[in-house]
C-alpha cells in the first residue's frame, strides 16, 4: 500500500519529466537519426541554452514564479550586438562588447520589471508575460524608427535602404561562433565548445555561491513566505526587484551566447519566443512554478531540445511530412508549460487539503490551546498575531 | 553601524564605487572597441599608380595565420582581420623569397587597401584607406524611390508649358 502510494507520488511529483521522456523516447527510433548526430546535437543545444534557461532561477528561489519577463534581457542583448555589428567588432571581443551595452539596458529593464511586478504580486508570470509584449513595442519603436535617425548607425549592412531602422534579419559573421570556437574541444565525431560550457559552468558557481549569500537567502525567504520575511525585516520588494535585475542581466548574456551559435538575429522576433523556450525547458527538467535547481536546467534543456531534433524527423518518416513534426514540437512546447502549471496548481490544492485534514485531526485530538496555538503556525504571520 | 543610505559617508563610498564601476565599463568597452574592430583588408598586387614598383608575377600572401592567397600580376583578393596590428608573410613563387612584415592598421577605417609590390618593396605607404566608387544615383532615380505616393503632396508637380513658349522640335538624328 505504501509502496503504491509512494509511487503515485513520485509520478505525480515527475509527471511532466516521465511523459516528456516517454514521447521523445518513442520518437527516436522513428526519426532514423544516429546517436552520434543526436549526442552532438545535445553537446551544441546545451551551450547554446543553458545559461538562457539558468537566467530563471533566481526569481523562483524569490517566490516571483517563473520569470516571463526575461524578454526584456534578450532584447537588451540584441541592442549590444546591434551596435557591436555597427561598429564592426569582431570575435570574443564583439561579444564582450554586446554583453557591456547590454548590461545597463538590461539593469534599467529588469528594475522596470521588477517595480511593476512589486504592483502584481502573486501574478507575477501573467504580469511578466504581457510586459513583454508592452515592452517589445517600445523596442520596435527604438529599432525601427529611432536607429540611424536619432542614434547613430553608420554601417549601411544593416540599415534599412530607406536610411533608418535596422534590416529584418542581421547577420552576425564577425561574431559567429566566436565563443564556441575559443576552445573547442574535440574528440572522436563529437566537439565540445569548452568555452561556453566554461562559461554556464562559472554562472552555476556564481547561483551556487550567491545561494549562500545574506541576499540569496533574504531572497529564499522572500520566496517561502513574503510576509514572515517583511517581518523578519527583509526588504521584501528590494530583494524581488534586485532577483528580477539579476535575472534580466543574465538572460540579456543567454541571448547574446544563444545569437552568436546561431550566427543571425531576426531583429524584431528573435526575443519573443525566449522566455517561452526557456521556461518550457526547465518545466521538462522537472522544476515547479516555486522550486527549480540547476539539474533541472540541465536535464530540461537535454529533453527538450531532444525532442526537437528528433520529432521533424520522426514526422517526416511517419507521415510523409516534416511539418507534423513542427506542429508536434510547437504542440509540446506549450503543453508541457499548460500540463505543468496545471500540476502545480493541482498539487498545491491537495497539498493544502491535506494540510487543512492534519489540522482539523489536531484540533480534534488535542484539545484548548496547542489546537488553537498550532493552527495558524502554517499560515506564516498569523501565528504570532494569535 | 554599516552607515544608512543618508550617511553623507556612505553616500561618498557609494558614488566613488559607481564611478569606479562606470570607469572599469567605459574601459572594457574601449579595449574591446580597439582590439576587436573588424577591418576588410584588400590584398593588391598591382602596378603602383606612380610607377614605383611594379606587380610581382605570382605571390603567395597570408595575414596573420589566414590561410595564404595566391595572386598574380593585377590580381587582388581579401582578407577580414581584427584588431589594428598584424603581421603579413609574402613568398614570392618564382624564387622563393620569403618577407614578413609589420603593418598597423588605422581603427577608423574598415576598407584598406594593401600593396603587396611597395610592401615587398619597403615603399610608404603600403597601406591606403580604400575609398569604394560612388554610384551617383540622378534626382529622377532617387524620386521614384521616395514615398511620394504615399505622402500628402509628395508628387513633383509637372510644369506646363505653354505650346508658343516651347522650343522648335529638334530634327530627328539619322
Amino acid at each position: 500500500m505504501s509502496a503504491k502510494r509512494s509511487f503515485g507520488r513520485f509520478f505525480t511529483e515527475n509527471a511532466v519529466v516521465i511523459i516528456f521522456l516517454l514521447i521523445t523516447v518513442l520518437a527516436v527510433k522513428p526519426s532514423g537519426l544516429s546517436l552520434t548526430y543526436i549526442i552532438q546535437e545535445m553537446l551544441t543545444r546545451l551551450g547554446r541554452n543553458s545559461f538562457l534557461v539558468l537566467a530563471l532561477l533566481l526569481p523562483i528561489y524569490a517566490g516571483m514564479g517563473l520569470n516571463f519577463g526575461m524578454t526584456l534581457g534578450a532584447m537588451a542583448g540584441q541592442i549590444g550586438l546591434i551596435f557591436a555589428i555597427n561598429w564592426n567588432i569582431m570575435g570574443v571581443p564583439g561579444i564582450a562588447f554586446a554583453a557591456l551595452i547590454g548590461t545597463p539596458i538590461s539593469i534599467f529593464m529588469g528594475w522596470v520589471c521588477g517595480v511593476v511586478l512589486n504592483k502584481a504580486k502573486g501574478r507575477e508570470m501573467v504580469t511578466g508575460y504581457i510586459l513583454a509584449y508592452f515592452i517589445n513595442g517600445i523596442y520596435q519603436f527604438v529599432v525601427l524608427y529611432l536607429m540611424g535617425s536619432i542614434i547613430p548607425i553608420r554601417s549601411p549592412a544593416i540599415l534599412l535602404s530607406r536610411g533608418y531602422g535596422i534590416r529584418n534579419t542581421l547577420n552576425l559573421d564577425g561574431v559567429r561562433q566566436s565563443l564556441d570556437n575559443l576552445l573547442m574541444l574535440k574528440g572522436g565525431p563529437f566537439s565540445l565548445p569548452l568555452a561556453t560550457y566554461l562559461v554556464i559552468g562559472v554562472l552555476c558557481l556564481f547561483v551556487i555561491w550567491f545561494k549562500k549569500t545574506k541576499l540569496g537567502q533574504d531572497m529564499r525567504a522572500v520566496g517561502h513566505n513574503m510576509a514572515v520575511a517583511d517581518m523578519a525585516g527583509i526588504p521584501v520588494d528590494r530583494t524581488r526587484i534586485i532577483a528580477i535585475i539579476i535575472s534580466t542581466v543574465l538572460a540579456s548574456y543567454g541571448q547574446i551566447i544563444f545569437l552568436q551559435n546561431m550566427g543571425n538575429v531576426a531583429t524584431y522576433n528573435a526575443h519573443d519566443q525566449t522566455s517561452f523556450f526557456a521556461v518550457a525547458a526547465i518545466l521538462v527538467g522537472g522544476a515547479s512554478v516555486k522550486k527549480a535547481t540547476i539539474p533541472n536546467v540541465f536535464i530540461g534543456v537535454v529533453l527538450l531540445h531532444l525532442l526537437f531534433v528528433v520529432s521533424p524527423r520522426a514526422g517526416q518518416n511517419l507521415f510523409d511530412s516534416a511539418m507534423i513534426g513542427e506542429f508536434f514540437r510547437q504542440f509540446i512546447g506549450y503543453g508541457v508549460i499548460a500540463l505543468s502549471l496545471v500540476l502545480y496548481a493541482w498539487r498545491s490544492r491537495k497539498e493544502a487539503l491535506r494540510a487543512r485534514e492534519g489540522l482539523r485531526g489536531l484540533a480534534v485530538g488535542a484539545t484548548g490551546v496547542a489546537g488553537v496555538a498550532k493552527a495558524p503556525a502554517g499560515g506564516g504571520a498569523g501565528g504570532k498575531a494569535t | 553601524m554599516s552607515g544608512t543610505a543618508t550617511d553623507p559617508r556612505t553616500f561618498a563610498r557609494r558614488l566613488i564605487v559607481h564611478a569606479v564601476l562606470l570607469a572599469a565599463a567605459v574601459g572594457l568597452a574601449a579595449l574591446f572597441f580597439v582590439t576587436g574592430k573588424g577591418h576588410t583588408l584588400l590584398i593588391d598586387n598591382k602596378d603602383a599608380e606612380d610607377g614605383s614598383v611594379q606587380a610581382i608575377d605570382g605571390v603567395m600572401v597570408s595575414v596573420d595565420r589566414q590561410e595564404a592567397l595566391e595572386l598574380y600580376r593585377g590580381d587582388r583578393d581579401k582578407a577580414v582581420v581584427k584588431g589594428q596590428a598584424h603581421t603579413i608573410s609574402i613568398e614570392v613563387i618564382a624564387d622563393g623569397t620569403k618577407i614578413r612584415k609589420k603593418i598597423r592598421l588605422p581603427i577608423g577605417r574598415e576598407m584598406l587597401l594593401l600593396s603587396v609590390p611597395k610592401l615587398a618593396a619597403g615603399l610608404e605607404p603600403s597601406v591606403v584607406p580604400f575609398v569604394p566608387a560612388q554610384v551617383v544615383v540622378s534626382q529622377e532615380e532617387g524620386a521614384g524611390e521616395s514615398s511620394a505616393f504615399t505622402s500628402p503632396g509628395g508628387t513633383p508637380e509637372t510644369t506646363i508649358v505653354p505650346p508658343g513658349d516651347a522650343p522648335p522640335p529638334e530634327a530627328p538624328s539619322p
